[in-house]
Order: C-alpha cells, then structure tokens, then sequence
C-alpha cells in the first residue's frame, strides 16, 4: 500500500496526481475541488477526518508558475471571455459561452432559449475565473412563495444563515462595511463588520453616484430611490482587527513561496474575470491550502462516474472514477473510493449529472429540475465626460435597490452591476473601439490618438441580472445518445425564460434607461452589434441576455421527500450519508451572485458534519 | 548582429508555454538602422505617438518583423518610400503637416491603404488583423496573415491602454485605490 | 547646549540618515527590477520585488522610531534625495545598474558587508566613465568609517539605550502615535510596520531592519521564515534556490531560471543631462517628476498623513511605466546602451 498521508511539506501537485491503489476508507469522500467542496474539505481535516476530495479536472494553476501559464494563456487569447485562461481538458469537459452562438459544445441544448452560462472543471473551480461579488441573499429571497405567491420557499431562514454568512465572508475574505450594506433587510449581527474594508469605490462610480443617486423610480406602483453602492467583494483591500489578508497560492515543495507576498491587496488588474494576476481575488485554492494537510487527500484529474448505493438502505457505499494521465487522451483506469460520508461539490449541473448516471434521479422528478441562471442584460453608452473607464476591478458597485418589494408577485427582480471596464465586455472594446476608428472613420495619426483619448475613457457599462423561478420545465437531464471522451453523459438542457422574468427584463430595461438619461450618458445598446447572444421576445421586444454563471437549483433542498431532492442541511433525503452542495441546493436565485450563499450553506452542512461523524 | 537577428518574433500565433524566457523578443540591442528609423517615423505618423513612446514599447522591432515575414517582397518598403514621399510639414519637422494630404495618398490607396491601417492596428492593439480576400488575390498572400495577437508583449505594451488613460487588462497594474482616483487630464 | 540635547540631535541625525539610507537601496533595485523583460525572467522578478518591499518597509520602521522620537523624517529636496553613484559607510558604491551579474554583486555586498566581491572598479566596462561623483551617504558622513551598517544600526540602538536611561523611557519617546505608520497604509509581504512607543519596539524595529537583510545571527532565515535578501540573491546568482536544509553556502536545491540577456541594456547611473536629444529628456523628466511627487507623498506619509501612503503606490506603478519607455529607447551615442529612469529630484512638479 502507497504511503496515502500527505504533510503539508510535501503536497506538491506531483504528489496531487498520485495514483489511488488501496482499499483505504476515508471518513468522507468530496467529489470536486471548487469553492464549495474546498471548505467542507478544510473543516473536515481541521476537526481530524481523514477527507478524499476528487477533482475531475488537472490541477494546472495549483502552482505559480502553473498560474502564470494560464495568464499567459489570456495576454495572447483572441476573444477575451471568461474561459480564455482556461483551456478545458477533454476528459472533463466543461460548456464555453462560445458555444452558444456555435450551437456547439459539451451542452445539448434542447431549448427553447439557449442556457447562456459556463463553468470550468479546474482545481480551484469558477472561483478561479469568477467576479468576486459576495452579496448576501435578502430575507425575502428565502420566503418568495410566503411573501408574494410566486416561487419556493426554503427550509430555512436568513436568521439561520446568518451566523455562516459571516464564517463564510471570513473564510473567503470579504471587504465591505456593514453600515453600506444594511438595506433591504439585510441584517447583521451587533459589532460585526466585514473582514476588510470596502474596495474603494471607482471614480466611475463616484461620477454616476452623483448623478444618479436618490432618483426615483416606479415597480409594481411602489416608489423605489436608487442608489450606487459598493458591492461586497471577495478581494482584498484594508483589513480590519487581526484579519491578515491571503495573497497568492504558492506551493512548492523546494525553494521559497514568494509567489504568496502578491495579492495582499487588489491592484486595479481590470481582469477578474478570466484571472487575477497576483490572486487577490479569491479562488478556492487558498481553501484547500489552508485545511490540515496531514489529513487530505487530493487527486485530480479523476472523474466520478458512479455512485454506488445499497439498494436495501440507500447508504452510500462507494464512488466510482475514472483517472486520466492526459487531459487530451481518454485512456485511464478505474477506481473505487469508499468512505463514511460522500458530499457531492462538483457543481449544480455535474451533481445532478452524476446522480442520473448512478440511477439515482429519486422517484419525485425533482432532481436535475429547477435549472436557473440569471439571464442578464447588459446596457452600455458613452458618459458626458470621463469615467476612468478601464481601471481597477471589473467592478465595485452596483444598484441593489430593486432587488426586492412586492413588485416581485408580478415580475422578476434584478440588480445592477456597474462596469469599470468600459465596453469590454458587451463589444470587445478598446480593440474594436480602435477597429472602428481606424477601419470605419478612417482616422489616424494625431486626430485617432485624440479621438480615442477623449472616446475610451467615457465608455459606461451596466449589466443587469434578473431572477428567473424554479420551474420542473428548466432541466438537466441525460440521454445515452450524448456521451463525452470517457464515456459519461453530456448534460442535456431543457431551458426556458418566462413571461415572470421577462417581466423583470422589460422593467431593467425601462430603468436603465431613465437612469442613462439621468446622468446624461448616450445609449449605445446595440444588440445588432452584439447579436450574437440569444434573444427572447416578450410583449414585442426582444431581449439579448448572457448567462452570468449563476447555476442554481438542480437538487433544491425542501421541507419533504415529496418535492425535493435535499434537505435544510443538504443532507439527501434518499441517501442518509449523501450531501448534495452547491448552488445546486437553492430553491430561489433572488438576485444576488450564489457564491457567498452556498458558501455559507457548506459551512453550515460541515458543521453538521463534523457532529454527526463525531469524533 | 544582422536584422534577423535582432529580435525574433513569435509568429506562430501563440505564446510558448514553458520556456516564457527562452526567446528573447523585445529589441534587445539598438541597431540604429535606416530602415528601423524610418518605420518608426511611419509609425508616429499613422499612430500619433512620438518617436520616443513607440520606441519604449520595446515593440518596434517585432512589428516590422511581422510586417516583413507576412507581407508579400516589397510591400513594406513600398510603404516606407510612399511615407517619405509626402511634403514635409512647414516648419519642417518630419511629420508636421502631412496629416491630410497625407492621409489620401497613403490611406486611400488600394494596396497600401490597408498596410497602414495594419500598423495601425499593430500599435494600438497589438494584434495583426487578417487583410481582405480582394487585397490578397490582388497582391498577394501568405499562410500567416491570420488575425492573432502577435505576442504577449505586443499585448501588454498596446497603445490603446494608454490612449484610455487606463493599463492593459491583466497587467500593468496601477496599484490599490488608483481606480479611485480623478483620471488624467480630468480636473477636480 | 547640553549633552543632552546633543545626544538627541545625535540620534534624531542617525535616523535620518537611517531613513534615507533605506531609501537609497531602492532605485538600484528598481532599475534592475523594471529593467527585465516582460514575460522573462519571473524567479529573478518576484525575488527583487520581495526585497524592495522589504526596503520600504525598513525605511518605514526607520520613520516609525524617528517620529517616536520628536523627529521629523525628510526624503524630499536636494539634501536628503540619494543621488548615484551613492557610497555608504562601509564603503560599497550603489550603482544603477541593469539586471545583469555585476547588479545582483553589488546587491550581495550591501546586504551582507562579510560577502566578498569583486567591487566593479570605475574603468569596468559596464561603468565606462560613468562614475564621475559619488555622493556620499548621509550615514557615510556622520559615521566613522570604515563602519558597517550593522554597526551604524547597533549605535542607534546604544544611542537610544543611553538616552532612555539619561532621561527616561517616556521623555525618549515623546513622539505622536498618530504619525506611526501602521499595517493599515503599508502591505506587502514580508513584514508589518509596528507602531514604536517604546524602547523595546524601537528595539525590535531597528533589529528587524538587520536580520531581513543578513538574516539573523544564527540562521539564513529572518523571524517570519523569510530567507535573509543577502541569500535571495546568492539564489540567483547561482541560479539554484535554497533547500530548507540547505547551509550557507551554495544552494542545492531546484534549477533557477536566470536569462541575464532578458533585459534592457540600461546605462549605468542614467542622468537627465546626458539626454541631447529633446523627447528623451522630457521622457527623462517626466520620470524624474514623477518619483519626486512619490517622495513627497512618503514625505506627507511619515510627518502625520499616513493615508498618502495610499497615493504612493499608483505613484510608483506610475513610475514604472514611465521607466520602462526610457529604458526600452536605445541612446543616440549608438554604442548599444539605453537610456533609463535618474531617479533625481525634480524641484517643479
């Protein structure tokens, strides 16, 4: 038998591709290393298990120099998208937002509207690519049927959450002030604040703030004053009391980590998504850096294929997975790893995936059910005068004031972001800015310079990013037809947008335009520009809207067995040793970014965890 | 140390992994050569950036090396003879002057026009942009005239950054809270 | 006047010229830092990177004990801005240099006085006649030399030993604590900026400042783990890094990858009035006003604004643009070299 214990001296990423050729029983195996399975995995060996996470992609940015490969990656990437950085492997494929013009891809999409989000299948998971905003879901969010007869309700509360929200935005590292963030209901506990200070705001934000803030709007009858705030941000700025903030991950076995000295503070890199250059924006590795190494066992590139189950009591005996040498070659061997426990964090989509695979789709219909995203739109145009476009994050604040009120029994609601990074992101500016000059207007010499110093730095974007409900047509199912390299199914979507979010996109629209005409900003929201996003038609207009990555609600957790998949702890109900985590859980999307709730979620159900294998 | 020599491009579209050092490709030593001069004072003239700014991208020396390797024979130096044929501003300076009539006779014309526009587009981006099938049946083509960024470098040191007064996305970066900062040339 | 006030002006002189000895390490590693080329060399990049920080740091402790007591830090001004070459108190002569062997020599001997080099004479090839004047350092000329730097440390820490027992621990450190800079305005790794109110903070400061260049007495290593600059930079010398195991001598463990033609030319001590030619020098100039606008805002930072220290660093990124366009020009002379930051004091902004 292999030496199986891993110090912390010698987790380098050739010890992480060790082959598994034991019958060793872990206490708990976690199938994938994103956000979500990195904190499970960090509670779990610091209580004392012995935790197997199985991460399905290589482990390629677990070192510097690994990390830097992949920037490299993006500096000579011809479209800029958020998986640029990150090349798939074949044997854990992953959805591209390119293939939702191409029709293409690892999705099926049966329709009748187009899926527009991605995920990557990396150590490390979308947090390596993601924006970083950590917002707390509001209490409604969690009583939408209650409150205004539309959507689920959860099992649980915001006052139950709260205590792990606050875990969660230290485990993450999260900047913001409470005194900022206190709307909407959002409560926090006396004397907390946030682990760092607030990213300071940009100066496009300060120039829209003044001219928009306190202006009103109507939803639903109800007056709402809109405001620009800053968003919390799992990036790191100023601490406070002793929080000492986490720079890069650098892991070497020889030699020193300085690598780990970059990322104490957010430099303004402008690339969030696909990657931050110096990791001061979190991504799960510094999770899975900090749980106790002499506890944990990773192996990457091994792909789950199988839950094996007792048929008599449902108990969870073993997965099965396949693990590859060559991201590129399918050739790998078999193996089994059994434990006491099984969480499965491999995303909303491959969970539900790898539970139809096992047989285990449960007799209610409702797992893989209630795909969700937030479609979102986005708005762009030139501001009267310069913003500062193009500096700092992609982002640091937001409009959050219509993410809730009883507008909701009648249509979605939705957020605002608020770019920094000018057209970027809706036309592929600067390039195409200068495209256009050059090659349409024909400028040049000291007349394009001037132009385009006085253009780039006026460039505003928005993106709004609507609610959709849960709902038994959106779907994740399987189908023996569609199968990947190694043989497992390729997720095949039934996905459609309501009249309900719709709803929402119309009244978006309709602010964000009383908004542009507030501060002066000329609309340049030319869909035929970027017409390459899907479209849905309501009420005579057309929307073009792009996935956000924001999956939810493939295995929601409910009161009952009768119409859910899981329950409050994420416990499945079928499967008294199986925890489904993820975002996947979420009966609602509400309207925030899902990374910080099932971060929390995942705390809460270690927790629960670590008691019940007690030790 | 012969032109070839000086800096080697990476024409092959991509990056190389594992060996990011390995290639010197930024102008290493200063071979001050007429031809190099001349492209930079073509350069200025089509960008408006001075002689001094392009020089300090490091990149001159890549891009007429992209130039010469997709170009069919000639075309480049085609280009630089038609620059220096233009009249010479009046208070003589190289470039002063020329903006207008300038641009006619270079931009305008069929087979150097879109030459230009892809120096242009060399600086300010960073990328060489694939010309049209008319220009290509008409004067020539080439297996690597395919739309790429050219390198990383030519990445970082794009001129289009600077014109927003801003940094190159994923690099360069202006250091906490410069974001929140009155932008150049703002006042107040 | 008494002794006394003798010895304090003594003592508030020596962390003066502590401050703007700290100071003055940092253009020569800039220009060896900037002078890299993108994309190349990213050991060497991040090593040199880790021992500026390290240097600001110091120069920030050094601020810290001076503000504590009653002084008032300079490093604005023709008087107090280091100009190159810059001779410090044991001798050696810091040279802007490009990254290139003889750079990284004269890194080893500053931050370890025991190593021996070969000193780059004033007819080296790489100096070629580029060592007209050399400035001395303040500290240069307040001690008695030959003194090593530990030395010129360990009599600011007798000094203040001394003083605390003349006239008392709180007399000594009457200092305002609103001007200590604190872990709030300084970040980096490799270590946080302790207020000092006291001796033993002063103490620890000062100590600080020594063991993260030599590593401390027993060990390569400084307090945090850290390896000591001096062996950082043995690491790239010998293209190898060290192991944990590793003694002091030639490291042993994993390759570095070093490409010392991964980097511009640069003249060695570049200064704007070698500039004939007009856009190179307002290039030059720019620079040179650009890193004058960072020093006064370390300035605001040490004397009871030390939120400038948030403006410092755009600054500074800010000066590393502007340095990477001169260095990429070649000079008109034609013999190869480039032009390259002079990091002077610009009088108007």
């Amino acid at each position: 038998m292999t030496a199986e214990h891993m110090t912390a001296e010698h987790m380098t990423a050739e010890h992480m591709t060790a082959e598994h050729n034991g019958d060793r029983t872990y206490d708990v195996v976690v199938v994938g290393a994103g956000v979500a399975g990195a904190l499970i995995a960090k509670r779990l060996t610091h209580a004392g298990f012995q935790v197997l996470v199985l991460e399905a992609g290589p482990s390629t940015a677990w070192t510097f120099d690994g990390y830097t490969e992949h920037l490299d990656e993006f500096y000579t990437a011809a479209s800029k998208g958020p998986e640029s950085a990150w090349p798939p492997a074949g044997n854990a494929p992953q959805p591209d937002t390119a293939d939702v013009r191409s029709g293409g891809g690892y999705f099926v999409q049966r329709g009748p509207n187009k899926y527009g989000s991605s995920y990557t299948r990396l150590l490390g998971g979308s947090t390596l690519h993601w924006l970083g905003v950590c917002l707390r879901m509001l209490p409604e969010d969690f009583e939408l049927r209650s409150r205004y007869g539309v959507g689920r309700d959860w099992p649980l509360g915001y006052d139950e959450l709260e205590p792990y929200y606050r875990e969660a935005e230290w485990e993450i590292g999260v900047s913001a002030d409470v005194a900022e963030q206190e709307h909407l209901g959002i409560r926090f506990s006396g004397g907390y604040d946030y682990p760092m200070r607030r990213v300071p705001p940009s100066y496009s934000d300060q120039v829209l703030g003044a001219a928009v803030d306190g202006m009103e709007v109507t939803l639903g009858g109800e007056p709402f004053a809109l405001k620009v705030r800053n968003y919390p941000a799992g990036r790191n700025s100023i601490p406070r009391g002793d929080y000492q903030p986490v720079g890069a991950v650098d892991e070497r076995g020889d030699g020193q980590a300085l690598a780990a000295d970059l990322g104490q503070r957010c430099a303004g890199n402008t690339a969030c998504t696909p990657i931050c250059p110096i990791q001061a924006k979190y991504n799960a590795q510094k999770t899975l850096a900090q749980a106790d190494r002499g506890n944990l066992r990773v192996i990457d590139k091994a792909v789950v294929s199988k839950i094996l189950v007792d048929p008599v009591s449902g108990v969870v005996t073993g997965v099965e997975y396949q693990r590859y040498q060559d991201p590129g070659s399918p050739r790998h061997t078999r193996h089994t790893a059994r434990a006491r426990g099984y969480v499965l964090a491999a995303h909303a989509v491959e969970n539900a995936k790898l539970m139809l695979a096992s047989g285990l789709g449960g007799a209610n219909a409702a797992l893989g059910a209630g795909l969700m995203d937030h479609p979102a739109l986005y708005a762009w145009g030139l501001s009267p005068s310069s913003v500062g476009a193009f500096r700092g994050p992609l982002s640091t604040a937001g409009i959050d004031d219509l993410r809730g009120g009883s507008f909701r029994g009648a249509h979605a609601a939705f957020r605002f972001d608020i770019g920094n990074d000018g057209w970027r992101a809706t036309t592929g500016a600067p390039d195409t800015t200068v495209a256009a000059a050059v090659t349409g207007q024909g400028l040049f010499g000291a007349s394009l310079r001037g132009h385009l110093e006085a253009t780039l730095p006026r460039q505003v974007r928005f993106s709004v990013a609507v609610e959709q409900l849960w709902s038994s047509a959106n779907r994740v199912t399987i189908d023996p037809r569609y199968i990947d390299p190694l043989g497992n199914p390729r997720p095949v979507i039934n996905y459609h947008i309501d009249d309900y979010t719709l709803a929402g996109m119309a009244a978006a629209t309709d602010v964000y335009k009383q908004m542009f005409s507030r501060a002066g900003i000329e609309d340049a929201t030319d869909s035929g520009n970027s017409g390459w996003f899907p479209s849905a038609g309501y009420n005579g207009r057309v929307f073009h809207y792009h996935g956000m990555g924001h999956f939810a609600g493939t295995h929601a957790m409910g009161i009952s067995a009768a119409d859910s998949v899981i329950d409050a702890d994420q416990r499945s109900w079928a499967h008294p040793n199986l925890f489904l985590v993820g975002s996947g859980s979420f009966p609602t999307m509400g309207t925030s970014n899902p990374t910080l709730t099932l971060a929390a979620l995942s705390l809460r159900t270690a927790e629960k965890m670590i008691k019940e294998l007690g030790r | 140390m012969s032109r070839a020599d000086q800096t080697r491009g990476q024409l092959d579209g991509g990056h190389h992994r594992g060996g990011r050092s390995a290639a010197p490709v930024l102008d290493a030593v200063s071979v001050r050569d007429e031809r190099t001069d001349r492209f930079v004072e073509l350069s200025a003239f089509l960008t408006g950036y001075g002689r001094v700014e392009l020089t300090g991208t490091g990149l001159t020396g890549l891009y007429l090396q992209t130039l010469d390797a997709v170009l069919p024979a000639g075309v480049v130096d085609e280009l630089l003879d038609a620059h220096r044929r233009l009249p010479a501003g009046a208070n003589g300076a190289a470039n002063a002057g020329r903006d207008v009539a300038g641009g006619a006779l270079i931009l305008d014309d069929p087979k150097l026009g879109p030459v230009a526009r892809n120096v242009i587009l060399l600086w300010y981006c960073g990328t060489w942009t694939a010309l049209s099938e008319a220009w290509r049946a008409a004067y020539g083509s080439s297996p690597l005239d395919a739309s790429r960024v050219v390198s990383a470098e030519a990445y970082q040191g794009a001129l289009q950054w600077a014109a927003a007064g801003a940094h190159p996305a994923g690099a360069r970066q202006q250091g906490f809270g410069a974001w929140s900062l009155t932008p150049e040339g703002v006042s107040g | 006047m008494n002794t006394e006030s003798l010895e304090m002006a003594r003592l508030r002189d020596l962390l003066q010229a502590a401050v703007e000895l700290e100071l003055s390490t940092i253009p020569p590693y800039l220009c060896a830092l900037y002078s890299l080329w993108p994309e190349s060399n990213d050991t060497a990049r991040l090593i040199i990177r880790s021992v500026v920080v390290e240097e600001m740091l110091h120069m920030v402790l050094a601020a810290n004990v001076l503000n504590a007591i009653g002084g008032e830090p300079r490093v604005t001004g023709r008087e107090h801005v280091p100009r190159y070459p810059h001779e410090l108190p044991d001798g050696v002569v810091l040279d802007l240099l490009p990254f290139c062997p003889e750079a990284i020599e004269g890194f080893l001997k500053v931050e370890n006085p025991q190593y021996s080099h070969r000193a780059l004479g004033a007819d080296h090839p790489l100096l070629a006649g580029r060592r007209p004047d050399v400035h001395l350092a303040h500290a240069t000329t307040i001690t008695q030399r030959p003194a090593t730097i530990g030395a010129f440390y360990a009599e600011i820490i007798e000094g203040l030993e001394k003083a605390a027992a003349t006239t008392g621990e709180q007399a000594l450190f009457r200092g305002d604590p609103a001007r200590q800079i604190t872990r709030d305005y300084y970040y980096a790794g490799g270590g946080i900026p302790r207020p000092v109110t006291d001796l033993a903070s002063a103490r620890a400061a000062l100590t600080e400042i020594i063991d993260q260049g030599e590593g401390d007495q027993a060990s390569m290593y400084d307090s945090d783990g850290d390896l000591g600059h001096y062996f950082r930079f043995k690491q790239l010398k010998y293209g190898r890094s060290y192991l944990p195991l590793d003694d002091a001598g030639t490291p042993s463990g994993p390759e570095i990858d070093v490409d010392w033609t991964a980097a511009y030319p640069m003249i060695a001590n570049p200064r704007g009035d070698d500039y004939g030619d007009p856009e190179l020098r307002a290039a030059s100039d720019a620079a040179n006003r650009t890193w004058s606008g960072l020093l006064r805002q370390l300035e605001a930072a040490f004397n009871g604004f030390p939120e400038a220290l948030l403006m410092a660093v755009p600054a500074m990124f800010s000066l590393r643009d502007l340095a990477l366009v001169l260095l990429a020009n070649p000079l008109p002379c034609g013999d190869g070299r480039h032009a390259g930051p002079a990091f002077e004091w610009a009088q108007d902004r």
